[in-house]
This record gives C-alpha cells, structure tokens and sequence, in this order.
C-alpha cells in the first residue's frame, strides 16, 4: 500500500497535468510496440546522404520531391554547403559552344570534342584548393529537382567529364533557368 | 508497453510520424542515431512538454546557448552550414563526437577561444550575461531537440527556426540589449511555437476523463488527511469499470494506476523544486532568471529498462539473455521497474492474466471460434504465481552468475589478481582501493567507496568469476573476445545493468506477497484470483460455456 497526502484543491490540476503528460509519454514510448514506422526519411539521413552518397539514390531523391518541406531543407543544404554556385542565369544564357562562365574560385567551360562532334567536353576549373574535392553537381529548376550526377575524380583542381551534346546534363547546365551546385 | 494503438489515443499522426521520424534517425551503419535510452526518452519527454524538471522551457534554453556557442565560431563556414554539420552531420550523436567537434574548430579559431572554452567534460560559453556550461554528453539530447524542431509538422518549420537561430549572435557592447536577453526571448519564441503544436497534436481531454475518473475512484475509497494506492484498488477499479471501452484491459487499468502513482510523485517533486514559469528576469511578468547549472537538475531520476542498455552495440554482441528462457520472462518487470514493486500483486496479476487477456483480445480479431474463445477465458493456461516467481528465482540466479563472469572480464583487463595490503594482513581484512578489480566492480554496480573483503572470501569470489565465465558457452563469453578493449568496456557498461537487474528482482521476490504465497508454497491466492479473471472475463467476453 502506498500513502499520500490528500492533495490541495489547486495540486490537482498540476498532477493532472503530469498525468496527461505521461499518458502522451507512454503512448510515444509505446509506438516502438506498434511497429509503426514513420517510413520518412530524417534531417539527419538527409544531410548525410547529400554529404557522403557518391551515387545517387532514385528512393532518396523521390521521398525528398514528395515533400514541399523536405525539398526546401535539400535545397538549403545543398546551397549552403556546396563548393560551387551557379545561381539562375549564371548556368549559361545561349546554346552556342564553347562558352565559359566565371564565379567565385571556379570557371566553367562546355566545349565540342573535336573527334565527336556530339559530344561535349564539360570542365569545371577550380581555383583555390578545395579538399574534399566535390563529388556531385545538384540541379535545382523551378520547384523541380532533377536527379544529381555523380562526377568523376578531380585532378589538380579540374574535373572533366565527356558527355552527349543533347544529354540533360548538358541541357540543364545551359538552361538559364537552371541552379547547379557542386558538393 | 502498453494496449494503446496511437490513432486510438488520440495522439496526432503528425504528432507520430513527426516523432517517428527523429527516433528512427540511423546512420550508414544501420544503427540508431540517438541512442532509444536515456536520449529519445527525454525527447519524448520534451516534446509533451514534460522534460525540463523545474521549467519546461530549460532544454530550449539550454540549445539556445549551444546555437550561440555555435554561432560565435568563426572559420569561414555559414553559420545555417554549420549548425546542419553539428546537429545533423554526425551519424551518432555521441559524446565523443562533439567533444572532437570542438576540440578541432576551436584549435583553428583563435578568437573565439575566449567565448567558449573547451573543458575536460564540456564547453563553459561566456557573454555578457554570465557562463553557462554545455557537457558534450547534454549535446546529445540537444541535438535531438534541434532535429525534432525543424522535423516537426512535417518539416515546416524549418526556415523558421533557421531565421531564428541565425539571430543568435553577440550583440556587441554598443547594443542596448543583452546577449542573455536575445537568448531567453529566442527560447521564449521557440516555447511558443512548441505550445502550439502540443495544443494541436496532444489533446488532452481523454486524458483529463481518465484522471478524474481514477482520482475519484481512489478519494472515495480513503478518508482523513490521506490517500492509499493498493494492489486490490486496481483489481477494484477494472472490474467496475471495464465496460468502458478504455477500462477493459486489465492491463491498461494497471498502466493508468502506475501512471497516476508517477504523477504523484512528480508532483511532490516538482513543488520542491518550484514553479514553472517564463524564462527571463522579467519578475513582474512572471519570468525566473535561469540558473546556469540547469542541466544538473533538468533530469529527474526515473527508471528506464536496464534491457535498453544491454541492447546498445556493442553490449548487445555479448549473449548476456537468451530471449525466451531468460529475457522474455522478466522483460515486463524490468520495464516497470521499482513501480512493479510497489504494486507487487497487481503487477503479477498482468503476468499472469494479462496474456490470457491478450490472447482473448487477439482470438476476437481474428475471428477464432467461440470454443477457443471460452477456453481462453477460463484461464487455465494461465501462468500461476509460483511458476511465475520461480522464473524470476532462476533468472536471478543466471544474473549472479552473469556478474561474476563480468567480474572475471573487469579483473582480467586490470591484468592480475587481486593484491593484498601488508599492513592488512594481521586482521586478516584486505582493502580495496580504486585501482583493483574488485572495487572497480562495485564502483560499476553504484557503490562509491572502496570496500573492505575478507582476503579468503575474495579469492574464493575471484575464483569463482573465473569460474561462472567459463561456464557460459554463448556469444561474448570468450577469452578472446572479452580481451578486446572495448568489449571490455561493453562489460564494464552491463555490470551496472546487471546490478540494477538484481536489485529489481531481489526486491520484487522479497514483497511481503511474494514471501508469503513461496514461503506457502500454496495456489490459493492464485486460484481465487483465476476464478476472479476467469469471471469477469466472461462478463466482458460473454459466456465461458
């Protein structure tokens, strides 16, 4: 038998209150027993896949555009940690090659191989040393997020990749409506 | 644990999903980002607005303070960038983690140095108003916090809480206001917004009906100055009340009690402490000027599962527990804790009926005929109270056992057997002091001071550890693997697990009830209480016939 004092009238409502507290703490306790699982994807998976995922992950990117929420924290974190920012316009602003484009510590060149005409040399030059080099370029077109490609490894400040004139990639780094980070 | 299913509850889905999400944080490694005991339960806490021990707003506070600990660090990175690398950027939020944290920024930021400065077990951060220390161990749950805020209402949030944080900046000499000030107001903010969201997504009238009802139950069956809780008072209450939907599982009318037992208690707490109130020093608007040692008393004592510690790697690689013949059987009394205790008898009434319950409850779902479902309510399988208390017996016996073989894995990593001191010998009495096995043991399992042994009784227990670890032939009980440092230090986390396990089971076996029907060896209390379920079973059920 356990013994209490007979609480005050105005004690009631705070050990009610403490009694409507814990009632919520063992319902949220108790949502392990459930096997309720949120199935969402957390800040912190989110962080860390844009940080560390060298390929990207179609499961990720596809939770990520289903939520207005979650893809305005993406694009933030992108845009707050990437090593390259190319804003809207800055991307390219006509179809004619070869251009470059000049930001801050970087350069980028989009130039016609001269043994494939269809393809295109795309190189980003970065001008101050950068470690760990980027090791993915984000898209970002009006509220859309198209997926992320991978890039190849960076060599003495330059990472080069060879790709189809017409691939998105190239369409997306010459469409003026386009953002594109490098992290 | 217990009969709840959330959307029965009441508890939002938002609420749910958006608590769901934090707690199921994992790293690449596939394991949990906060560890489920003592971090994501003081989230829990938090979040219902019930962690913060004096005032409910501290832990804001206190992430306040971290924001502009952060936020005063100055290598060139954003500040948005940087407090996402901090509270998000680590895969487990452990101590160490934040400590090198620091350690690595503040040694490239000379400046900063003298705002925060790193100590041994924290960070001290001074402003204008004062100091106020951080551990690296708090940083864990502050971080929680932090996720939890920005994830609730399914990321909505966000850039709020962004705007705000970024405000948490030194001011400047030349500012009317204070650094201490733009902290509490930015905590106030923050409460604010929380107090919304708890008034959306935890409704509390279910809860308030629910008090009342037991309140009243209780005040009825007492007179005087005094109220007293029993074990028959929740056996009473189930049975004049389990035609209400909430009141039909015996088990909830349990849970209810020890919920209404805690609340009692806290209660009495609480007011020894103080009221809640604003944060701030504004006395005419009600506000309290923040202590800086919050922390200290932001976590009351409270009980949680010793099972959460043995499940955390790499504790959980050492097979302490099979999970049907060791763990199973006591894994209800250890979630209850010292609550078991205090209501023994309505305690191993859920042991015993509970299942029988569960499993009606279970057959109905499924349709199962009403033959099975009549069996069932006659409760002949029901686990009585002898067999019941003679697997808690066994298990106690297996933990002994259990710590002995930790024993053994502390005693080998200090490298030798135990010496005695000369001075001693005469009196035949050795002492133990910090550095030998032994009290390093018992240090482990709570006890502060070294102990003093008879040096024949030691040996004879060192032996025996030897011993108790060679018998266990499961995972983790090698002399490999308990060689490893730290599977050493594994070892040396259970010990006080296992401690607290004993503690449980010795003080449940040694209830008065206990001792008298194993001291009896009698089913007479165990066969009334069948007869009892057994009837009003069929009064909720219908007819056992």
């Amino acid at each position: 038998m356990i013994n209490y004092e007979i609480p005050k009238k105005d004690d009631i409502d705070s050990i009610r209150d403490t009694f409507n507290s814990l009632s919520w703490e063992e319902i949220l306790g108790s949502s392990n027993d459930t096997k309720q699982k949120s199935g969402s994807l957390s800040l912190s998976e989110i962080y860390n896949y844009i940080k560390t995922a060298s390929i990207p992950d179609e499961n990720i990117e596809k939770t990520i555009r289903s939520n207005i929420n979650l893809w305005k924290f993406y694009k933030r974190a992108i845009s707050e940690t990437a090593i390259i920012r190319m804003p809207e316009a800055m991307a390219a602003s006509s179809q004619e090659l070869p251009f470059t484009r000049h930001g801050k510590d970087w350069t980028l060149t989009i130039e016609l191989s001269r043994a494939e005409p269809q393809q295109v040399y795309i190189i980003f030059k970065l001008l101050k040393n950068i470690n760990p080099a980027p090791s993915s370029i984000f898209f970002f077109k009006n509220d859309q997020t198209p997926p992320r490609w991978e890039l190849p490894e960076m060599h003495e400040g330059v990472i080069q990749i060879i790709s189809d004139r017409n691939s998105d990639l190239v369409k997306l780094l010459m469409d003026p409506k386009t953002e594109a980070y490098l992290r | 644990m217990n009969d709840f299913t959330i959307e029965g509850s009441g508890a939002s889905g938002t609420l749910v999903s958006d608590f769901n999400t934090v707690k199921e944080s994992c790293g690449r490694n596939g394991q949990p980002k906060y560890l489920a005991s003592p971090v994501i339960a003081w989230l829990t806490k938090v979040v219902v607005g019930y962690g913060g021990g004096a005032n409910k707003d501290t832990p804001l506070y206190e992430l306040c303070h971290l924001i502009f600990a952060l936020n005063i660090l100055n290598d060139g990175v954003s500040v948005t960038d940087r407090r996402m690398e901090f509270f998000l950027g680590f895969e487990q939020a452990t101590a160490n983690n934040y400590k090198n944290y620091f350690t690595s920024i503040l040694s490239n930021a000379n400046h900063s140095q003298k705002l925060v400065q790193i100590k041994e077990a924290g960070i001290d951060i001074h402003h204008e108003g004062g100091e106020f220390f951080i551990s690296y161990k708090r940083m864990a749950f502050l971080s929680s916090l932090f996720e939890f805020l920005l994830t609730m209402n399914g990321f909505s949030h966000f850039e709020t809480f962004n705007d705000l944080f970024n405000t948490l900046s030194p001011l400047g000499a030349q500012n009317i206001s204070t650094d201490m000030r733009l902290i509490q107001d930015a905590s106030n903010k923050i409460s604010s917004i929380l107090r919304t969201y708890r008034r959306e997504n935890l409704p509390r009238a279910q809860h308030d009906a629910k008090f009342d009802k037991l309140f009243r139950f209780i005040q009825q069956g007492n007179s005087g100055n005094q109220i007293a809780i029993d074990d028959g008072m929740v056996l009473k209450f189930w049975q004049s009340h389990s035609f209400l939907e909430e009141y039909r599982i015996y088990k909830t009318v349990f849970d209810s009690f020890i919920i209404l037992l805690k609340s009692l208690d806290e209660a009495a707490l609480q007011k020894s402490i103080g009221e809640s109130s604003h944060l701030g020093t504004d006395i005419e608007n009600e506000e309290v000027d923040p202590d800086d040692q919050v922390s200290s008393i932001t976590d009351f004592t409270e009980w949680h599962s010793p099972f959460t510690i043995l499940d955390i790697e790499p504790i959980a690689d050492i097979k302490f527990f099979k999970q049907k013949n060791e763990r199973q059987p006591i894994e209800q009394l250890m979630y209850y804790g010292p609550y078991a205790y205090k209501l023994p008898l309505a305690f191993i009434r859920t042991e015993a009926f509970g299942i029988v319950q569960n499993g009606i409850s279970n057959d109905l779902r499924l349709s199962k005929s009403p033959e099975k479902i009549a069996d069932r309510i006659k409760c002949d399988k029901a686990r009585n109270y002898l067999e019941i208390t003679d697997s808690y017996q066994l298990i106690l016996d297996h933990i002994n056992q259990l710590q002995l073989a930790t024993l053994h894995v502390l005693n080998q990593s200090w490298g030798s057997d135990v010496k005695t001191e000369t001075k001693d010998d005469e009196d035949n009495i050795i002492t133990l002091l910090d550095q030998k096995p032994l009290s390093k043991f018992e240090q482990a399992r709570g006890f502060q001071s070294p102990i003093d042994l008879n040096k024949e009784k030691l040996r004879d227990t060192i032996e025996a550890s030897h011993q108790a670890f060679k018998s266990f032939t499961r995972s983790g009980f090698t002399e490999e693997f308990a060689g490893n440092s730290d599977n050493i230090e594994a070892f040396r986390l259970a010990a006080g697990a296992l401690v607290q396990m004993e503690k449980i089971l010795n003080n449940f076996l040694h209830t008065p009830i206990a001792l008298e029907f194993r001291q009896a060896i009698n089913l007479d209390l165990f066969n009334k209480d069948k007869e009892l379920f057994s009837d009003q079973f069929t009064t909720i059920y219908g007819a056992a016939e």
